[in-house]
């Protein structure tokens, strides 16, 4: 198998509504992530591309084919996943699996999304598809009430009362939107720096216990990266930086996981298989950019990534040990929560965000000082597919 | 007084009246696992699946497992009322060991529910369908007696 290198990213700003098609959107960030990389479009073998909704947003299916030629990428391969979510995540360990295996030298891989466009009504309406659909969503049990009562099962398994689990996931939040609010990529860039626990907790209550500020927003935006081989990506950067681990892993509806809640058996899975195949540790990760669709998701996946203990990840949050110079720092680019969440392109995000930190190019204000081991994870649907990507700085 | 038309909101996933209600699963005879939804083989990885899986009816009392109130109105299908009203759904587990989705009827006290409380399926109106029949769906309420 061959080393594997991401050799440029690119990024739109994520955002609400905004007037671009998909195909534009994602041009915008395609074109960035090549001319980084020191080429032309016409060296992309094959564009792998994450998107969820579009056909129901705009109307448009099969935009991989519509994004390639839009870009000059004329003629290739181009296959699109959807795995809710988690769909960009996929796209780029799919596209490191066939650069891995001497197949295509360099690849194009990220995601696109207009979830902001389709208005709250359509969006929640289809983002509900990604549960079960005969049983699950009828009875109103949509994602923001499976969180919820993923909360009441967390503060009951772990022994918190769940007004003290309310205030740590409150500073989930906070966390999140201070960082966000110095990334200019962010859909919250410059807004909610101030936010206070008091005002998580005041917020609208959206399914009990969670309110507005502890659910991501619907975002726009799109999200992509270039992969060599190693030998490709020597000639073109001084500044390689290897993906060393994949994982990926599934689960079926639910009411089915229900023995393992509130752990994430997907999860678990997932990077435990990334982990293994980097040859490294949690105690390895030097900045974590992880699925927090609700502040309680971002708790239940940093347990389930091995960075703290089952039922302790509340503290460490409070205690700083999940922010920048704490024992690993948790999305520094704001998360879902303060950049924003364009579902199909969101584990691009991800991606962008770990190589710039491990390339030290983010914001002084948010920069992970001296960083050399990433790790990506996304959540799609509820626990139904589960992606996580170990970048690691090559110089 | 007009008698309704009922309909399930799911063919043959619960008993329907005059039965008592209860949801309708099934059990492998092999190693005795119970599933609902009715799965069309045994999820079991450990068992042989040697014998084929039978239908019961599961009981109709169980624990609270965890549940939230929606204060947001869901978007179809769920068929929320005009004007919007806040809604309860648990998750309850049942003594054949496995968990069950549903909503909380109207007029429950949703402020007094506990996890590890005794919960009982009942059946209800989800909503009424063009045709002016009754579609019901399983939810659960508190149990009223022990
Ligand atoms: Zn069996």
């Amino acid at each position: 198998m061959k080393k594997v290198a991401v050799v440029g990213v690119g990024e739109t700003n994520f955002s609400g509504p905004q007037d671009k098609t998909e195909v534009e959107l994602f041009a915008e960030a395609a074109m960035e992530a090549i001319t980084e990389s020191n080429l032309k479009p016409e060296d992309i073998k094959a564009l792998f591309i994450g998107n969820v909704l579009g056909d129901f947003s705009e109307g448009q299916g099969m935009v991989q084919a519509f994004a390639a030629e839009n870009i000059g990428c004329h003629h290739v391969p181009a296959n699109k996943y959807e795995g809710a979510c988690a769909s960009a995540s996929m796209a780029i360990r799919d596209a490191f699996i066939w650069v891995a295996s001497g197949f295509y030298d360099i690849v194009l891989a990220g995601g696109v999304e207009r979830a902001a466009t389709m208005g709250t009504g359509l969006a929640t309406r289809t983002f509900a598809m990604f549960s079960d659909a005969r049983y699950e969503y009828p009875s109103g049990i949509t994602f923001p009430a499976v969180f919820a009562m993923l909360t009441h099962l967390y503060a009951d398994t772990y022994g918190i009362p769940l007004e003290k689990l309310r205030e740590q996931m409150a500073k989930v939040s906070i966390q999140s939107y201070r960082h966000g609010s110095v990334n200019p990529r962010a859909q919250f860039f410059g807004k909610n720096a101030d936010m206070t626990v008091e005002k998580v907790l005041g917020s609208f209550m959206v399914s009990s216990p969670l309110t507005l500020h502890d659910c991501c927003p619907f975002s726009d935006g799109a999200a992509a990266v270039v992969l060599a081989s190693e030998e490709v990506a020597k000639k073109l950067t001084g500044k390689p930086v290897y993906i060393t681990g994949v994982g990926q892993s599934s689960s079926g509806p639910l009411c089915n996981q229900s023995d393992y809640l509130p752990r994430i058996r997907a999860r678990e899975i997932s990077s435990r298989r990334a982990y293994d195949m980097a040859g490294v540790t949690p105690q390895d990760i030097d900045l974590c950019e992880l699925h927090d669709c609700f502040s309680i998701a971002s708790l239940i996946a940093a347990e389930s990534l091995g960075f703290f203990e089952f039922g302790k990840a509340g503290e460490a949050w409070e205690k700083g040990e999940a922010d920048i110079g704490g024992r690993v720092a948790i999305n520094p680019s704001g998360g879902l929560k303060s950049k924003g969440h364009p579902i199909g392109a969101t584990g691009a995000g991800q991606v962008y965000e770990v190589t710039r930190q491990l390339r030290g190019e983010v914001e002084p204000e948010r920069q992970v000082e001296g960083a050399r081991t990433g790790l990506t994870d996304t959540l799609g649907g509820d626990g139904g597919t589960l992606v996580n990507i170990i970048l690691q700085r090559g110089w | 007084m007009e008698v309704k038309k009922q309909t399930p909101c799911l063919e043959g996933w619960f008993t329907m009246p005059p039965q008592e209600p209860q949801l309708i699963g099934n059990r492998c005879q092999s190693c005795g696992h119970y599933f609902f939804p009715r799965v069309t083989s045994c999820r079991n990885p450990l068992c042989d699946k040697a014998k084929p899986l039978e239908e019961v009816l599961l009981s109709r009392k169980g624990k609270l497992f965890a549940y939230t109130i929606n204060y947001y109105s869901p978007p179809p299908p769920y068929h929320a009322p005009d004007p919007f009203v806040p809604f309860g759904v648990a998750s309850v587990v049942l003594p054949e060991g496995i968990k069950v989705g549903g909503q909380i009827p109207k007029g429950v006290d949703l402020n007094a529910l506990k996890v590890g409380m005794e919960m009982e399926t009942v059946r209800e109106v989800l909503y009424e369908d063009e045709q002016g029949s009754e579609v019901l769906s399983w939810m659960f309420r508190p149990a009223k007696s022990k």
